[in-house]
């Protein structure tokens, strides 16, 4: 009984916790954020040339 | 030399510290007294600073070495020498019973880490993204703009007249600088001076982020969070975006957490619930008012935290049913000794301007206790505020609409971990803390709501870090409560600190600049140099007189300017060595009289200021007289570009 109610929770903490991530990485501002990221990780192997 | 003299007197500070808390070790707990120690550093730091600036007037690098030596020397043979002590036979067993601690506490941590391989990655990724930002800081001038604009210059004021005093007043930004508490800034006065460099300064937050994380770590132990788990939550603190970039930024605002967190973590020795609270003790309560008194004194906004932090102690002493530790310990131990460590600064205001928290005015039911200029912050709310709810306000920072992580970012700075992680974490362990009884984590998390629901401005990620240690101890709960299925949650919460320390980059830092300034020599290595994303667009046209100072004034140079600089700090070269005097007049003999007066060595002025009108005038007025002119030339041109010249002074002719 005990188990399954931590069970129950543990998958309604993961659905909640999915759904907060899909919340989080689909803002429209995520996609220049991911862009300027980019741009900032291309300039890095410069720093061994 | 120098490094030499700053590493020996840091590390005389922390093992004398160190040393006297180990015969405590049956009230404090290993990591306490580690925290302790380093709170007990900073507090001998702050008022030996004091005493030497406020009293003696004369906080210079000798003074201070010798000061601190001398103390810690006291303590540390205090601690070996006490009481039975004394005896050569006696010192060893205590001195190899403090390494065999550490040797125990080692080969306990790498007995958890090899039982977690989880925990291992998470340890790998937060020693890679403490070694860059330190890389960073060393590598790099201080370049945030709050940095330069005033928490620097306040360091280089009390720096130059080796005085803690009120300075002239020119500009808004100064009359604040005279108004501001500054025991933050004596900590960066102590990363200059005995080195004579910069060049670590902007490093001065790295050991509150230390102090945060050792204090969560002991917070999550006292609520029952088991070891493992708390140090999950300890290094996840870290992982905030605000944290990993104020790392290397001559901010305030990681300190002020990581002081509140580690109050509220001795604090919670005397909470009924906590698994170390059976040996009712004043020392725990001591280490709590000093490390609120540090905060006290490090921002305006310390009162705050006091009245919290005093209202936690009571509603401990009240839960118990009778009080275990009273008045007296509370006035003694917690209020006498934060009042001491930062007071100073709100009795000085009081003495000088009327109020404590000038120019700030305090009203209670539209009865006014002080008066001051301002009734709200100067500084106006984000655009995107418009329209929007204080609880919607919040949620749109915590969603990050941001393009950019940033150090003083007004919009974002927790991360995903927060949001994705953490927040529905809160929500559950709330719900099974109040189910399961588990009072310590309740009155923790209520302490740290609270606070977030009081402080002025608190959608402001930076202001509120402290909020961040709420979401990791509820995760280490969690992590408790799921047992095996916890992995899972663990996996994703490595995901999202990996996430965050490869995100949290700085426009301000881009892997070029990184390269450039890899290649450039220590001393060119300056802030126009690295132009920085943030301070460029304003400051361009300063970066060549900036370029001239930082390489021709030297130790003993006196710099005076007859304007409001955008920054104070490029004002100084970068061992803080030469004077800034701001010096203006009505008229030229007037302003020559001041000159003289102050030492001045150079001047910057702007092109066709009054004063260059001046110089100019006599200037031609000196080449009509021919080869006698030349002789008595009294302004030499130093340094010209088409906005500010830089003369050289010379005070014995004319």
């Amino acid at each position: 009984m005990k188990a399954d109610r931590e069970k129950i929770f543990f998958i309604l903490f993961m659905v909640i916790v999915f759904l907060m991530a899909a919340l989080y990485f689909t803002v429209p501002e995520r996609t220049l954020f991911f862009e300027n990221q980019i741009k900032w990780w291309r300039e890095f192997p410069d720093l061994f040339r | 030399m120098n490094t030499a003299a700053y590493i020996s007197i840091n590390l005389l500070l922390f093992s004398s510290w160190h040393i006297f808390l180990f015969r405590k070790r049956d009230i404090l707990p290993f990591i306490d007294r580690v925290t302790g120690a380093l709170v007990l550093c900073l507090t001998q730091i702050i008022l030996t600073e004091l005493l030497l600036g406020v009293l003696f007037r004369s906080l210079y690098a000798v003074p201070l070495f010798l000061l601190n030596l001398s103390i810690s020397s006291v303590v540390l043979a205090g601690a070996l020498f006490h009481g039975k002590m004394g005896h050569e036979e006696n010192i060893k067993p205590f001195v190899s019973g403090i390494l065999n601690e550490l040797n125990d506490r080692t080969i306990r941590l790498a007995g958890i880490i090899k039982k977690d391989f989880i925990l291992l990655l998470l340890i790998v990724l937060f020693s890679i993204t403490m070694c860059w930002a330190i890389f960073l800081g060393y590598l790099f001038p201080s370049y945030a703009w709050d940095a330069i604009w005033y928490h620097l210059p306040m360091a280089g004021y009390i720096i130059q007249s080796g005085a803690i005093q009120e300075n002239p007043v020119f500009s808004m930004i100064t009359q604040f600088m005279n108004i501001f508490p500054k025991n933050a800034e004596l900590l960066f006065i102590w990363n200059i001076i005995f080195l004579r460099s910069d060049v670590i300064a902007d490093l001065g937050q790295l050991l509150f982020v230390i102090i945060g994380i050792f204090a969560v770590y002991g917070i999550a132990v006292k609520i029952n969070i088991s070891g493992r788990n708390a140090i999950y939550s300890a290094l996840l603190f870290f992982f905030a975006p605000i944290t990993i970039l104020q790392v290397t930024t001559n901010y305030i605002d990681v300190t002020v957490s990581a002081l509140f967190l580690a109050a509220i973590n001795f604090l919670l020795h005397s909470n009924p619930s906590s698994r170390q609270s059976r040996v009712p003790s004043s020392l725990p309560v001591l280490l709590a008012g000093l490390a609120t008194g540090i905060l006290l004194g490090a921002k305006g906004s310390g009162p705050l935290f006091v009245i919290v932090l005093s209202a936690f102690f009571w509603a401990q002493e009240m839960v118990k049913g009778r009080p275990v530790l009273g008045i007296k310990p509370y006035l003694l131990y917690f209020a006498v000794p934060a009042i001491l460590i930062g007071g100073y600064w709100y009795i000085k205001n009081w003495i000088l301007y009327g109020s404590p928290v000038y120019p700030m005015e305090v009203s209670v039911f539209n009865v006014t206790i002080f008066k001051g200029l301002y009734k709200e912050f100067i500084e106006p709310l984000p655009p995107v505020f418009e329209g929007l709810s204080p609880v919607k306000r919040i949620l749109y920072v915590w969603m990050e609409r941001v393009e950019y992580y940033f150090y003083d970012s007004r919009v974002s700075g927790f991360g995903p971990l927060w949001f994705v992680l953490f927040l529905p974490g809160l929500l559950f362990s709330i719900v099974y803390a109040l189910v399961k009884r588990r009072y310590g984590f309740l009155s923790v998390s209520a302490v740290l709501f609270v606070t977030f629901l009081i402080h002025t401005r608190n959608w402001n990620s930076r202001y509120v870090i402290f909020l961040f240690g709420s979401g990791v101890l509820s995760f280490g709960l969690m992590l408790d409560y799921f047992g095996k299925r916890g992995n899972v949650l663990k996996i994703i919460a490595l995901a999202l600190a990996g996430y965050t320390a490869f995100t949290a980059n700085s426009p301000c830092v881009m892997p070029l600049q990184i390269k450039k300034f890899m290649h450039l020599p220590a001393n060119e290595r300056t802030l126009a140099q690295h132009n920085a994303f943030s301070i460029d667009l304003h400051a361009r046209q300063e970066y060549g007189y900036w370029i001239w100072l930082g390489r021709n004034i030297s130790g003993g140079d006196v710099l005076a300017h007859t304007f409001e600089p955008l920054f104070l700090t490029p004002l100084w070269n970068s061992a803080f060595s030469n004077k800034v005097a701001y010096i203006k007049a009505d008229h030229y003999n007037e302003w020559l009289k001041m000159l003289r007066h102050s030492n001045t060595t150079h001047v910057l002025i702007r092109r066709n200021s009054e004063e260059d009108k001046w110089i100019d005038r006599e200037e031609k007025a000196r080449s009509s007289l021919g080869w006698l002119g030349r002789l008595k030339e009294r302004f030499r041109t130093v340094y010209a570009d088409e906005n500010y010249k830089v003369l050289k002074f010379n005070k014995d002719e004319g």
